[in-house]
């Protein structure tokens, strides 16, 4: 897979010379000291790196929302699609409605993660950590349950050729900021 | 640019409200964790793809997304621009923002026939924002793709991409070396095309039923001439074509024998054939002829035929075999490639010999042919007409048509 990974401490948008809130040079370098060491404090509690399997479920759900937004293309965009993917034209229709109940419960469940937010917000309760993990957890397993339940609606050629698609050419495409 | 403006004062946000976050932090306070929008879990991806997808189509896909922990805070941002060949914009978006927890994605299919071939290019910007603390992250940026695109092309015989000459011959086959067919080869020239079935095509362009096609389909094809240009000028194109995405026109001149011209003539008394010519007189004129072609060429040997239809009695003719005489010779087939009976070759690389040809082999014939003697005495006339390409009289390209005459002494054409 060529997968690009970056690191976020690399390049923290904006320049400091171009950002202001009012700080003094001093009080700029007492941020920058805190920056680093609040980023110290809150590693204790965090993952540091996301798992391959996680980086991999990612990949499912950006392509599984490609699929989506193909599912409303016009017949011949469609016909190119299925063979980009290397599957039967007649199995597309199973290949959308997948993504689509995929978008269907992936939508439910990022609106119950915001509405988590909000209400914690809203009481200025801090957000429980596991819940937060739930979330995304759960979006990775519907990631992969959709992934896997197209080998049941797909012929065993096109479920690999699928398969392919996913794990060659389509992470070409993808630059992941990790 | 609005957007830019946007993105700024975001970051201006962005560096205030971390900023504060840190001085918090800095001063022992509790980092709030409702105010957490990330960890390591949290993915930002930057999807752009620009891909040959079909013979006569480039797919642009872009998008922004963000996954893992957290991924609901994150506002998923994209600005982007395609362009064609000769920097055409074809697609640009000066940027969108998703919802929170949602994914952005664009789509879009272009195609090469109408945007030409050459160097596509896309660059997007992609950008994930969380609300919670004012914070961007710039997967990827900035995304710069390019693809290059490479019209059909067509091989004609002997290599390159014309322009190609071949001959109509009236309908007949082809004859000596003289074809009616060419094979040309399309080369469809997809590079790295994802998910490509190519439908190929071959089909004319300036004056479209001038060659048939043996298979329309494939990427080889056998062309045949199905009528002759008008003159020494490329006036017929066909093109290749894949999936609609035409190459350039191939010009052709469907060459043809158009004309016979006198190259030159010689007489001899008593021609031989007789048992005893200098008895009895008569003559042997020669004529030698070139054909030439649209081009006004002259032809390397072509099968070619004489006929004669309408005679003529231009005096009495009494005894004898003046009439319908079909011994005094006239050579009525040339060839260097057919032989047989009454077939004769030509006479050099690119002329034949015609005889107009009287003798007697026994006297008694009203009026006598005689040796040449400067005498203007007409016998008998017939038209004279040849045809290139055919072996049977009177079929081929009608090439000339003569009046010979027959004198007592000599003859002309």
């Amino acid at each position: 897979m060529f997968i690009s990974f970056h690191r976020r401490a690399a390049s923290v948008p904006g320049s400091w010379a171009g950002m202001s809130c009012g700080a003094s040079r001093s009080l700029r370098i007492a941020i920058v000291a805190s920056l680093l060491f609040s980023a110290a404090l809150s590693s204790q509690n965090q993952r540091e790196i996301a798992s391959p399997s996680e980086v991999t479920d990612s990949l499912s759900i950006a392509f599984l929302h490609q699929i989506q937004r193909y599912a409303a293309a016009d017949t011949q965009t469609k016909a190119r699609y299925a063979r980009r993917l290397g599957v039967a034209e007649s199995e597309l229709p199973g290949i959308f409605a997948v993504a689509r109940q995929f978008a269907s419960a992936e939508q439910s469940l990022m609106a119950e993660a915001r509405a988590y937010r909000e209400r914690q917000n809203s009481l200025n309760q801090p957000l429980n950590l596991d819940r937060v993990k739930g979330f995304a957890a759960s979006r990775y397993t519907l990631a992969r349950t959709a992934v896997a339940s197209l080998q049941n609606r797909l012929s065993a050629a096109s479920y690999s050729a699928l398969q392919r698609f996913l794990t060659t050419e389509f992470p070409r495409s993808v630059s992941i900021w990790k | 640019m609005s957007r830019i403006d946007s993105k700024s004062a975001k970051k201006s946000f962005s560096f205030c409200a971390v900023s504060l976050w840190s001085v918090f932090a800095l001063l022992g306070s509790n980092t709030p964790a409702y105010a957490q929008c990330s960890d390591g879990s949290t993915l930002h991806l930057a999807i752009a793809s620009l891909t040959r997808t079909g013979g006569n189509t480039v797919t642009y896909d872009i998008g922004t997304e963000t996954t893992g922990d957290y991924a609901a805070d994150w506002q998923n941002y994209v600005d982007f621009s395609e362009s064609a060949p000769g920097s055409t914009v074809m697609h640009s978006n000066s940027g969108t923002w998703s919802s929170a927890g949602q994914e952005v994605y664009y789509s879009y299919n272009d195609q090469p026939s109408v945007y030409g071939p050459g160097n596509y290019s896309a660059s997007s910007d992609h950008e994930a924002y969380a609300s919670c603390y004012g914070y961007s992250i710039y997967p990827g940026n900035p995304v710069g793709l390019s693809l290059a695109v490479t019209q059909p092309t067509v091989t004609v015989p002997g290599g390159g991409s014309g322009p190609y000459a071949f001959w109509y011959l009236g309908g007949y086959p082809n004859t000596d070396n003289y074809p009616i067919t060419a094979n040309f080869t399309g080369n469809p020239n997809l590079g790295t095309c994802s998910g490509c079935n190519p439908v190929y095509g071959w089909q004319g362009v300036d004056r479209p039923g001038a060659v048939s096609f043996s298979s329309t389909t494939s990427t080889s094809t056998t062309l045949t001439s199905q009528t002759a240009s008008y003159g020494a000028v490329y006036d017929v194109s066909v093109v290749f074509t894949v999936d609609g995405f035409s190459s350039p026109e191939v010009m052709i001149n469907l060459n043809t024998p158009v004309g016979l011209t006198l190259a030159s003539s010689n007489q001899v008394s008593n021609p031989a054939g007789c048992s005893n010519p200098s008895v009895y007189g008569g003559y042997d004129n020669q004529f030698y002829y070139y054909e030439y072609d649209l081009w006004n060429y002259a032809l390397a040997p072509l099968t070619t035929n004489e006929s004669n239809d309408v005679y003529t009695d231009l005096t009495t003719i009494g005894a004898g075999s003046w009439h319908y005489s079909s011994a005094w010779g006239d050579d009525s087939v040339w060839s260097n490639y057919v032989t047989g009976s009454n077939v004769y070759p030509w006479a050099n690389s690119y002329e034949f010999l015609d005889h107009i040809i009287a003798y007697n082999c026994s006297a008694g014939w009203t009026p006598p042919p005689v040796q040449p003697a400067g005498l203007n005495s007409p016998v008998q006339s017939a038209t004279q007409q040849f045809h290139a390409a055919d072996q049977t009289t009177g079929q081929g390209i009608s090439v000339n048509d003569y009046i010979q005459t027959w004198y007592t002494d000599h003859g002309t054409n």
